[in-house]
């Protein structure tokens, strides 16, 4: 596993960022994490100097104050430099709507909050493994 | 006859004002739609066809008085003609004998031939005179008898004349016996033909002054039906208008009634969809820090601890189906017409077989179909109440018999379907019945069993949230159907009659 690769968290929901890295300890998943509460705060850590090009996996939800996971789903994806990070959505919408509008704005992975979060590590682990991947490619490749 | 005109007048009044006066109330009084459904429509429509008959009867009493009134007149006015005739041709009879005389005279006097031929053409003229008169009285045997003397007293008249002449001719005197002999005659004639005028002058008389009153009487008779007519038209008019107002009123106040129902159930189907979406998140977190705990914390808890902890998701699990299945209930309400497409019921059961296929394998279940019908409807809607009742089905089983689920499909009248009204008597209704080899029910359950969280068992025996069959309702009920249920006679299961309009 890769531990340079940050992940961050965009949830507004504190029990749900817990769920979330309780599962991830668990499972033996050590990446450091961040937060953020809102889409801005996202962005933000998305752009920040200290975190650039250390962050490799977003995990968004989509309804969340100030800035919502559709806009930053919108703004990273329309980024040149940002668009190659692989997106979760992570939500508790199970609408078909929700599903397809994500992935047209190109989304990576669509999930609904599972009650049950025993499949879950393998979603996250699959991405962070593409990322892995990714990274070895010559700069410059999107 | 005034008196009995009278009395058939108050008798009229006593007897049908107050009637009028019920229908003409409305008029000034506010109009409010009897929406009794008491009310009776026949006895309305009853009234209606009676009063357009009356004033049909009425307007065709009245043409045909009218026609035979015209046709009297004509009759009369030729008979008054006639008369006119009889006393003209009567007239110039002995105009044509006044001018023989005439002749007669001046050629006595003069000796000259010319005066001679007024005579001559007197002469010509008078059997056709005589001729005319006696065809005209004809059908009048006193003026035919008349007529007989006068035409002696002509013939005597004109023998006499000639003689006159005759001897004028020869230049014998005048001889002023047979000349006053002559007038004498012409005193008859004058006589006869006076009292022959005036008998003609009596008749018609009479004819005008009959004319005259039947005129009179006719025109008072036809203003008097046409009054009649008018009255039933109007009475005629005011049902129909009273009935078209109320039924005006039911149409208004059914739209306002349906608007706001469709409002209504809108605003709770959008609730129920917010509820069961809203009440979904903390449950999810039930279930997944329950799972946390158990995974996580399992050394450190004791057995009642982890007991408590199953019977925590457990119960949220069934909560959870609880919400699902009402978030379906919502979502299956309030379906428009115009969504509806053409749906091949044998697909719909192909893909339920699908989805099923796990516990029709693990069940050993075997479900047998006709080929069913293609229907109006929404594809989603009938997925689900083909799902639910063969679920259903495989469900409530013996414990070690194998599910068995025939599928039958027959075309029925409507009014083969019980308890369904005579409404639908005439249209023809596809009929699916679902049968199976289950535990079935006692027969005085088989409306319960569709009551929204009504369950025949407990938790303990059976799974479930007692909407399943609800919904299958509601489905049905969405798609103008009827869903009855019966037990299985002589054999245990249940059967399920779908009814749909084809």
């Amino acid at each position: 596993m890769n531990k340079a690769i940050t992940i961050l968290i965009c949830d507004d929901d504190e029990d749900d960022v817990y769920l979330l890295k309780s599962v991830m300890e668990e499972c033996g998943i050590k990446n450091p994490i961040v937060y953020a509460k809102n889409g801005l705060e996202a962005i933000a850590n998305l752009n920040s100097p200290a975190l650039q090009n250390r962050i490799g996996l977003v995990l968004l939800d989509l309804n969340m104050p100030k800035m919502d996971g559709r806009e930053v789903l919108k703004a990273v994806k329309s980024d040149g430099l940002l668009r190659r990070i692989p997106i979760v959505v992570l939500t508790t919408s199970s609408a078909s709507e929700d599903i397809d509008n994500c992935y047209s704005m190109g989304a990576n992975c669509f999930i609904t909050k599972p009650a049950s979060y025993e499949n879950f590590n393998d979603t996250v682990k699959t991405l962070l493994k593409f990322w892995t991947q990714l990274s070895r490619l010559p700069v410059g490749a999107n | 006859m005034r008196t009995r005109a009278q009395k058939i007048k108050v008798w009229f009044l006593i007897r049908f004002l107050p009637k009028l006066g019920k229908y003409f109330h409305s008029f000034s009084g506010k109009k409010i739609p009897n929406l009794n459904p008491l009310y009776s429509v026949p006895s309305a429509l009853f009234t209606i066809i009676l009063a357009t008959s009356v004033s049909l009867l009425l307007l065709v009493f009245l043409s045909w008085v009218t026609f035979n009134h015209f046709e009297e007149m004509g009759k009369r006015t030729n008979d008054v003609a006639h008369s006119y005739q009889i006393r003209f041709v009567n007239k110039e009879l002995i105009k044509t004998l006044v001018d023989i005389e005439t002749g007669q005279r001046g050629f006595l006097l003069s000796h000259q031939e010319h005066f001679l031929v007024p005579y001559q053409k007197g002469l010509d003229n008078i059997k056709q005179f005589q001729t005319d008169l006696r065809e005209l009285v004809r059908d009048n045997e006193v003026q035919l008898k008349r007529l007989d003397s006068l035409d002696i007293f002509i013939k005597q008249r004109l023998i006499f004349i000639k003689g006159n002449i005759a001897r004028a001719q020869e230049n014998i005197p005048i001889d002023l016996k047979t000349l006053n002999l002559g007038k004498g005659y012409m005193d008859k004639i004058r006589a006869t033909s006076e009292r022959f005028d005036q008998q003609e002058k009596g008749y018609l008389d009479v004819r005008i002054e009959l004319q005259k009153s039947a005129d009179h009487n006719m025109s008072l008779y036809l203003l008097g039906l046409c009054g009649l007519a008018l009255a039933f038209l109007a009475v005629f008019f005011r049902l129909l208008y009273v009935e078209l107002s109320r039924r005006i009123g039911f149409q208004t106040e059914l739209e306002n009634k349906l608007s706001e129902l469709e409002r209504t159930n809108a605003e709770l189907e959008q609730f129920a969809y917010v509820a069961s979406h809203d009440l979904q998140e903390p449950l999810r977190k039930i279930r997944a820090f329950s799972e946390r705990l158990q995974v996580r914390h399992a050394p450190q808890l004791n057995e009642d601890a982890q007991n408590s902890l199953v019977k925590i998701s457990q119960s949220a699990m069934r909560m959870q189906n609880l919400i699902n299945d009402l978030l379906a209930f919502s979502k299956a309400t309030n379906r428009r017409e115009e969504n509806f497409e053409k749906v091949d019921l044998n697909n719909v059961l192909k893909n339920v077989r699908e989805e099923l296929s796990e516990r029709i394998v693990q069940k050993n279940a075997r479900i047998i179909n006709q080929p069913l019908p293609e229907v109006l409807g929404v594809r989603s809607q009938f997925e689900q109440l083909f799902t639910n009742l063969i679920s259903n089905s495989m469900k409530y089983c013996h414990e070690g018999v194998a599910p068995m689920v025939t599928i039958d499909y027959q075309q029925v009248a409507g009014g083969e379907i019980p308890n369904a009204g005579d409404l639908q008597s005439e249209n023809i209704y596809h009929r699916i019945t679902f049968i199976d080899n289950g535990i079935g029910f006692e027969p005085q359950y088989a409306e319960k069993i569709f009551v929204i969280f009504q369950r025949l068992h407990s938790r303990n025996e059976f799974e479930g949230t007692g909407i399943g069959l609800s919904l299958c309702r509601r489905i049905v009920t969405n798609h103008n159907g009827y869903i009855l249920a019966e037990p299985r006679q002589g054999e245990s299961g249940a059967i399920f009659h779908v009814y749909l309009p084809k």
